[in-house]
């Protein structure tokens, strides 16, 4: 008899997934043959379907039980199972009620099916009593809000449930159903069920370029629309699928009007805020994870990113570094200004950081530093986790108990917890980011660092045009910052439409515009951003109202606009009707939550069912997350993998890494250890022959170090090493320097200031989004100093006196 | 999670109870008995199917495994070593039960690697195994083991 491993021990609140117990895996033990991912994204949202194929191998009735993650964004509104020629549609119902249904039908001998929402991001699928030799294909369907960046939309799908920490206290009281569902065996390695992804997506302008830094692609793209694959037959489900795609233009502000299955419409806000940065003092605390499961490529990118983040302070600013893990080490007891010695402090401290700190105990560092007395400086965090918590709800209270101070987030690593990361930016009223060991953090750093580092944040009010909604989610705005998309719902009932309207039927087919306006005030005055759309064109929609229900559910989950205080029987009345509220609003957009689950039951023969023995359980084990602290070192225990088929495999799989689109020219990168680059087969037309092979890293390790040598106030020193390794001997400095102090009639630090700029522009024009907010600093210095032209005013100059210089080649 | 009823409210010893009662009873989920017993940590019911119910030994054993997770033993240690049920068999000792946390390595159906858990490094578990499997590997040989290094060369 094969042995599926044992759950993995807990070991008394340590971290929670050493793997306590390892046996060979024997694949047929494993009914799960694979999981196939299909998304189609248009428009504001995309619509996604995840099918998992289970085929019983064994002798005996089996149950599988698999737990999978999925966007925590996902608004689960579809489950059912293909058994034979049998399709089972599962219903929502209330948890518990569809737990009965499911163990009933079980003890009956039926065959029956149940999806569980564990967190927003981890769903358990129970697949009961599948019998020898049986296959069913169960598939899971998902509506999401599509992620806009600026210019770009962001696709990130997680694939595995990754090992989490669970404090020890909860682990004393937490449900043994809940926790095994968090923490699913893992199997270094591999396992023996692969994955297939396929993406299609239309923009509302052009697609320009297509990056997918976790996986190797195909691509093909035609104007508006996109094509991805996984390529290869049997992809790992270990890391995040990531995907971004370009598009010639950012958009605007819209709204979209829709109309859900009971005629209430259901409006869409999708808010674009301008650019401009007002920037000003702010308190700046860095909350970074230095535990266990950040060791490898998480920490590196955590270390890279805080010694940039740091260059882009200002003098006035106060700053501190606090690493966790089991322990906190502050780097100093409390924030303190912003100067030349604080920084070369942090800087040499932040440079021999490790992962060395035990488990991730996020909770005590966010509450030391929220509960400690805050100054005269808005206080900003940036917390920088991997989120590989079981505690996120301790942790989205404490931030939401301080509204004072606001919470940005970075997510880093193969598989960061995106509801950790979201959720606690939700409740700090910040914003959370993520960065796949494949891309650089830089920009996704410094559009945090420009949000962190604005004062007077916009607090934003929505005028819906005279229509009285029952219902907005988010209830509570969060600040309006400055190019950052804001996507708020509201519902509008069809008897509480606006006074003087006419019924429904009346009005059906007749234009009925509306205009929508948010009006967001800071110090500075007021920004006024409008939308409009014509409600007597509001067309049923499968998205849009279901978005618009698990953001309201969400907000219920998170305690937002809850009443707060009152004895325990006042509390335990208010979660009832949260819990009321939830599963009402879950069963009438039929949509999983932490209160509902799918269940369906496939009614069989008397005498089919009543033979067999029960049902015995197959946890699914999965894989354990990429580069996982500690993976290396794990014996490999492998297994045959069989992906579902994927489409047609007639031509040949190219792995892609971008694919973009320049005005003269199709611009292909291939992933670094591609086996096959047929350029012929490629599944797009060149327009061009020359296809580049990108993804160039050089040149940033001598970025770093040239930035490490500005100072806290933004200026450089004509120190004639630092220029000297971008191609400046001091010979030349010197002669340079000359003409420079006449041309400025100012000193050395002007001078090296003024070419340090200069030499960031040429030297390292590529990597402009890693240095610009500290050359912004640098030219604010030399304004500061009577030189309010900067670099500017000299540049004819210095092209003359530089004119034998040319960039370094650096590694070449 | 609910709370567990008082004692004195506990019905005669040779009482039956339904999943739902012996739930109801212990103030945990149905889905949570139902976890219980897959995992063995309580018994198996007595009887299949819809028929199947629960009697007093199961309310007792469900009230132990509570006690246990609520002392900090994990369920992986109750499950290995069947504590919850040898706590109620005649003669058991009473009182909490002296665990001490190990990582296990089954390196085939004999042999069992196992290092306490305070001094289990992801390497030195590594080494053992290895060191293990070669012993293991060397004492004997199955067509099996071959079997299974000719499939690891199989992957990319």
């Amino acid at each position: 008899m094969t042995v599926i491993p044992a759950p993995s021990g807990v070991r008394r609140g340590l971290i929670a997934h050493l793997p306590g117990e390892i046996e060979p895996l024997a694949p047929e033990s494993v009914p799960l043959t694979g999981v196939r991912i299909d998304v189609q994204a248009q428009g504001v949202a995309s619509a996604v379907t995840v099918t998992q194929r289970y085929v019983n191998l064994e002798k005996v009735p089996v149950e599988a039980v698999y737990s999978f993650p999925l966007e925590e964004q996902a608004a689960v509104c579809g489950f059912e199972a293909l058994v034979g020629e049998q399709r089972i549609v599962g219903e929502v119902m209330e948890k518990d009620k569809a737990f009965d249904e499911y163990d009933e039908a079980l003890a009956d001998g039926n065959g029956a099916y149940l999806l569980d929402q564990d967190r927003p991001n981890v769903f358990t699928a129970s697949i009961g009593n599948l019998l020898p030799g049986q296959q069913a294909v169960v598939t899971v369907k998902y509506v999401a809000r599509l992620e806009r960046l600026g210019d770009q939309v962001r696709l990130k799908i997680p694939t595995t449930v990754a090992p989490r920490y669970i404090p020890e206290e909860q682990l004393r009281h937490m449900d043994p159903s809940e926790f095994d569902h968090l923490n699913p065996s893992t199997v270094p390695g591999g396992v023996p069920y692969g994955l297939a992804l396929s993406v299609s997506f239309t923009g509302a302008s052009v697609v320009t370029a297509v990056e997918c830094p976790s996986h190797p692609v195909r691509v093909s793209t035609s104007g508006e629309s996109a094509k991805v694959e996984l390529s290869g037959p049997d992809v790992q489900l270990d890391q995040d699928v990531v995907l971004t795609f370009t598009m010639e233009d950012a958009g605007a502000t819209a709204l979209y009007a829709t109309q859900d299955d009971a005629g209430d419409t259901i409006l869409m806000l999708d808010v674009l805020p301008p650019r401009d940065v007002k920037r000003g003092p702010v308190e700046a605390v860095f909350v970074i994870d230095r535990s266990g499961s950040m060791m490898g490529s998480s920490i590196d990118q955590a270390r890279a990113a805080l010694l940039l983040a740091l260059g882009t302070l200002q003098p006035g600013d106060r700053f501190n570094v606090i690493g966790f893990g089991s322990t906190v080490d502050r780097l100093f007891p409390q924030s303190v200004a912003y100067d030349d010695t604080a920084l070369a402090e942090a800087r040499s401290a932040v440079g021999r950081w490790d992962a060395d700190l035990g488990g991730t105990a996020i909770l005590r560092p966010l509450r030391e530093v929220l509960e400690a007395p805050a100054g005269d400086l808005p206080r900003r965090l940036l917390v920088l986790t991997d989120g590989e918590v079981a505690n996120e709800e301790a942790c989205f209270e404490v931030a939401r108990r301080h509204p004072e101070a606001t919470v940005f987030t970075i997510g880093v690593g193969y598989g960061a917890s995106d509801h950790l990361v979201r959720g606690l930016a939700r409740a700090g009223r910040g914003q959370a980011e993520f960065v796949h060991p494949g891309e650089r953090i830089e920009a996704a750093l410094m559009r945090q660092m420009a949000r962190l580092t604005t004062v007077g944040l916009l607090e934003p009010i929505i005028d819906w045009g005279g229509l009285q909604p029952d219902l907005v989610a988010p209830a509570q705005l969060p600040p309006l910052y400055p190019g950052t998309p804001l996507t708020v719902f509201a519902r509008v009932p069809a008897a509480r439409r606006a006074p003087g309207e006419g019924d429904r039927s009346a009005a059906a087919g007749s234009a009925r515009p509306v205009q929508v306006t948010l009006t967001a005030t800071g110090p500075d005055g007021e920004t006024r951003l409008t939308a409009a759309a014509d409600l007597g064109r509001a067309a049923a929609d499968e998205a849009v109202p279901r978005l618009f229900a698990r953001e309201a559910i969400r907000d219920l989950e998170e305690g937002r606009g809850a009443v707060v205080g009152g004895g325990s029987r006042q509390r335990d009345r208010q979660e009832a009707r949260v819990k009321d509220t939830i599963v009402s609003l879950a069963t009438r957009y039929a949509l999983m939550s932490s209160y509902t689950s799918f269940v369906a039951v496939e009614k069989r023969d008397a005498g089919e069912a009543s033979d067999l023995p029960p049902a015995e359980l197959r946890r699914i084990p999965v894989a354990l997350l990429k580069d996982w602290h500690g993976t290396s070192a794990w014996p490999r225990i492998l297994a045959k993998r069989a992906a579902m088929p994927a489409v047609s495999r007639r031509d040949l799989s190219i792995p892609v890494w971008r694919l973009a689109r320049t005005k003269s020219s199709m611009e292909c990168a291939f992933m670094e250890d591609a086996e096959s680059m047929d350029i012929e087969s490629l599944a797009f037309s060149l327009t061009s022959p020359a296809v580049r092979f990108k993804r160039d890293d050089t040149g940033s390790a001598e970025l770093v170090a040239f930035m490490g040598r500005q100072r806290a106030d933004g200026s450089w020193r004509l120190d004639s090493t630092t220029f000297a390794r971008v191609g400046v001997p001091e010979a030349k400095l010197t002669a340079v320097a000359v003409k420079l102090r006449t041309a400025l009639a100012a000193d050395d630090d002007a001078v090296a200031t003024v070419l340090a700029i200069y030499l960031l522009e040429r030297q390292f024009s590529r990597m402009d989004v890693r240095w610009r907010l500290a050359a912004d600093k640098a030219e604010a210095w030399l304004a500061a100093r009577g030189l309010p032209g900067g670099l500017g005013a000299v540049r004819s100059v210095l092209d003359e006196a530089m004119a034998w210089w040319t960039p370094v080649s650096f590694g070449g | 999670m609910g709370k567990e009823t008082d004692m004195d409210t506990a019905p005669t010893p040779d009482r039956l109870y339904s999943i739902g009662e012996l739930a109801e009873l212990t103030g945990v989920s149905r889905r949570t008995v139902r976890f219980y017993v897959q995992r063995r940590l309580i018994d198996a019911p007595l009887g299949r199917g819809r028929g199947s119910h629960y009697d007093q030994r199961h309310v007792e054993q469900i009230r132990r495994v509570r006690a246990l997770q609520r002392q900090g033993v994990p369920l992986s240690d109750m499950a290995a070593d069947g504590l919850a049920q040898a706590a109620l068999r005649p003669g058991a000792a009473a009182g909490p039960p002296d665990v001490q946390p190990v990582v296990r390595v089954r390196i085939d159906q004999n042999v069992t690697v196992e290092v306490a858990q305070a001094a289990a490094t992801p390497e030195l578990v590594a080494a053992l195994v290895v060191a293990a499997r070669s012993v293991v590997d060397g004492s004997r040989s199955r067509p099996e083991a071959g079997r299974s290094e000719s499939e690891e060369k199989e992957e990319p």
